[in-house]
């Protein structure tokens, strides 16, 4: 009882604080507050109101078959920046996946209605939480392939942001393609190397994901296909690098800030623009 | 003659070198422990997440989407879905028509894991893909390398197709780069040590063997045994602490090298009954390259091996060498063939395909196109060049003959048998010009200088040749000649040189006394 209280404290007051930063990609809350009732032997039962979506991402694209590269590039972007904007007030979502990314709007998705939710494994900077300790925070079918392989970092950035890189990502993956990127991976790898049989340690299984993760790029580029493909994929495969030395957007790396995430965004808005201009051009 | 076949006096466990998705079936990748593969067990996930997982599943039963198959299949693979729901959830993308390849093949995974009808399918193949061109394995690793410049199996991939095509500073390069990358990893390190003895750097593979520091590990052990004998540096107590590492407490097929490296090195210091129990353990569950050292040491030291053993998948080289000590020469050259495919730019493959298609077989074309395949890669090989020059020469081009023969003694010579090969050439070369004063020579110096060196395989091959090319160019025959040639036949144990002798005896119609 006393630890699912802190997780809900810990939420609601990172919740709070999204609000207050007024953070456009993170869904809002509207109140909070409990309630006691005969059904719950009177036990209180705490509650966060949301902005009410329409539907996840995974809904979204199935109700929309035709939805083209422009709104999944769009959907990717508002991923992004969600991550980018927690990032900024030194927070990690640590579980960004399909049903995490909620599309507000009755119709098909348009260009500024997805917002990530679910802030239940972030983590703060600055405040502890009850699943810091775990390896891996978020769901462990969209977690980074490091944290599969039992790989713990030490520092917030290479344990939080380089996980949050990856699997915005991950979700990229997902929203163009139809398949996320660890599903990939795991019809790649080797049964030997899949994360649930190595023993040994991640250096040594290192190469062999980045062997299956190459290939993976390969076909999420031919997927894709079209004038755009080529760099969606390479932004992609930054993203998902299963190296976190190498993982993130390279000249942010060059510029000794590997797990910013402004050259991110920006690269899935210039993508999202660039693909409206073929749209037009009825490429 | 002409034609050589370096008949080794040893043969060590070096590790085979092939692109990665060939040594992963290969099962040359694993990691220590049980065999086989496990599922994910049930995952321990928390409430919300399991209520979010059933409100999928409830929602997928009503509008079966694409998108939230693929999620759910992503979590089944996880093993956060029950397997009965989980092989449904596949099936249904299965029997989707027009689901995309990936997503079908991510399907195609999850029912192998859980769905009964499936579970019982092997994904190590059995049969190995057609081998790819070189170049475009170069080509599309450049480009691979160019997304993800730090994938050392990659690296490794681009160094064996460069090595295959004879570019071997190119390969060099690469190799560098993949160890610089990957300094510990298995298939990286072993690669790495099968090149540098290739190029002829052994003491470099000992050193990148070295620097791996896993010593726990048989296949790096085993490839370090196998350089370390070729730099006559395998000391005892080196062997006993590898011998440790077959305490039962690896799978026999992780250790199958290893026992038959270190069974050779027991046969080489006249420990036979240690040898043979190291290859009963090392024949276990081997690969193919144990299978071929345990052939070579059973042929070396003159017992059986259980024939069952040339037939583990893949055993193309110990079937070429038992196939040809029994003298069957058809199916030695296929298998031959099938070697040098596999290992492309082993001289040994190629030495081996262009004797027995020449020597067995009069299949000059082969020959020759086996000696200039392995070229390739081995441009400084004079036996290779000597082999070349032969078939060309029996195929009736004889400048070009002269000029392949060239090459061959403009390098090195490694050991005595090369140059009595290239004279015994010479002869052939002449003869078939009409210069039968100059051939006879060049034969009768090469069958001296081979008996001289003791060298009777050679000395009868060349004899029996000679004996060929005389019968050829003479209706009537020296008898001294034939006498000459039957008897240092007759004293060898050469299967070429029989085999010459019988085709030479039918046609100038020679009794079987007479040979």
């Amino acid at each position: 009882m006393q630890a699912m209280t802190e997780a809900y404290t810990f939420e609601r007051q990172l919740v709070e604080r999204c609000s207050a930063g007024r953070l456009s990609k993170i869904v809002r809350a509207y109140s909070h507050g409990s309630v006691y009732t005969a059904a719950w032997g009177f036990v209180p039962v705490s509650y966060i109101v949301f902005e009410l979506a329409e539907s996840d991402v995974r809904k979204a694209l199935d109700l929309s078959q035709s939805l083209d590269l422009v709104v999944k590039l769009r959907l990717a972007h508002n991923a992004a920046t969600g991550a980018a904007q927690l990032h900024g007030i030194g927070v990690a979502h640590q579980d960004i996946k399909p049903s995490n990314l909620l599309v507000f709007g009755s119709n098909s998705p348009n260009a500024n209605d997805s917002k990530l939710a679910d802030l239940g494994r972030a983590s703060d900077r600055n405040v502890a939480a009850w699943h810091d300790s775990l390896t891996i925070a978020g769901d462990p079918a969209y977690a980074p392939p490091e944290q599969l392989y039992r790989e713990a970092h030490d520092s917030f950035e290479k344990r939080r942001l380089a996980c949050d890189i990856y699997q915005v990502g991950n979700l990229a993956s997902f929203i163009l393609t139809g398949v996320s990127f660890n599903a990939r991976l795991h019809a790649l790898l080797h049964p030997v190397h899949n994360w649930h049989n190595w023993q040994g340690d991640y250096d040594e299984v290192l190469p062999y994901v980045q062997a299956a993760h190459a290939t993976a790029v390969q076909q999420i580029e031919a997927e894709i296909g079209g004038p755009l493909a080529g760099r969606i994929a390479s932004l992609i495969s930054n993203l998902t690098d299963p190296d976190i030395e190498n993982r993130g957007h390279p000249e942010s790396r060059r510029r000794g800030e590997p797990y910013a995430m402004n050259r991110i965004v920006s690269e899935f808005d210039l993508l999202s623009r660039r693909a409206e201009l073929l749209v037009k051009a009825n490429w | 003659m002409g034609v050589l076949l370096r008949v080794s006096e040893d043969r060590h466990v070096v590790p085979r070198w092939r692109a990665f998705a060939r040594t992963l079936r290969n099962g040359e990748l694993g990691i220590f422990g049980p065999d086989g593969e496990q599922s994910p067990g049930p995952a321990h996930l928390d409430a919300r997440t399991r209520v979010q997982i059933e409100a999928d599943l409830a929602s997928f039963e009503l509008h079966p989407g694409r998108y939230l198959a693929s999620d759910l299949l992503s979590r089944v693979l996880e093993g956060q879905v029950d397997p009965r729901r989980a092989v449904r959830i596949a099936r249904h993308v299965i029997d989707t028509e027009g689901a995309d390849t990936s997503l079908r093949s991510v399907a195609d995974e999850a029912a192998r894991r859980y769905d009964p009808e499936r579970s019982a399918e092997e994904l190590v193949l059995t049969a190995p893909p057609p081998p790819i061109d070189p170049r475009v394995v170069v080509r599309d690793a450049r480009k691979v390398l160019a997304r993800s410049p730090r994938n050392a199996v990659v690296w490794t991939d681009l160094a064996l197709a460069q090595t295959e095509s004879g570019e071997l500073a190119r390969a060099h390069r690469s190799i560098s780069v993949a160890l610089s990358l990957a300094p510990r990893n298995r298939f990286v390190v072993r690669s790495a040590a099968r090149f540098y003895v290739h190029v002829g750097e052994p003491d470099r593979a000992r050193w990148v063997l070295n620097r791996a520091e896993r010593w726990s590990d048989p296949w790096i052990v085993s490839a370090d045994i196998a350089v370390a004998t070729i730099l006559g540096d395998a000391p005892r107590s080196f062997m006993r602490r590898a011998g440790r590492l077959l305490d039962g407490s690896h799978a026999a097929r992780d250790t199958s090298e290893l026992a038959c490296g270190l069974a050779s090195l027991e046969f080489s210091s006249g420990n036979r009954k240690s040898g043979r129990r190291l290859i009963t353990l090392g024949l276990e569950n081997p690969t193919e390259n144990a299978v071929a050292q345990a052939e070579f040491e059973a042929q070396r030291s003159a017992f059986e091996l259980p024939e069952s053993m040339v037939e583990v998948p893949g055993s193309h080289e110990a079937q070429a060498l038992d196939l040809l000590d029994r003298g069957e020469w058809e199916p030695a050259a296929s298998a031959a063939q099938k070697w040098q495919a596999d290992q492309l730019f082993d001289p040994d493959a190629a030495m081996h395909l262009s004797y027995l298609a020449s020597v067995g077989l009069e299949d000059f074309e082969t020959s020759r196109r086996a000696a200039q395949s392995g070229l390739i890669a081995n441009p400084d090989n004079a036996i290779l060049w000597n082999n070349a020059a032969f078939a060309a020469a029996n195929l009736g081009e004889l400048a070009e003959a002269t000029t392949l023969l060239e090459r061959a003694r403009q390098l090195l010579v490694l050991a005595p048998g090369d140059d009595v090969s290239f004279t015994a050439t010479q002869g052939l070369i002449e003869f078939r010009s009409g210069n039968i004063d100059r051939g006879r020579a060049a034969y009768r110096q090469a069958v001296e200088s081979a008996q001289g060196h003791k060298l009777t395989s050679l000395a009868a091959l060349a004899a029996a040749y000679w004996l060929q090319e005389e019968s050829l160019a003479n209706e009537h025959l020296d008898r001294g000649v034939i006498e000459d040639a039957v008897s240092l036949v007759q004293s060898s144990r050469e299967k070429g040189a029989q085999a010459v002798l019988d085709r030479v005896a039918k046609r100038i119609g020679l009794t079987a006394d007479e040979t």
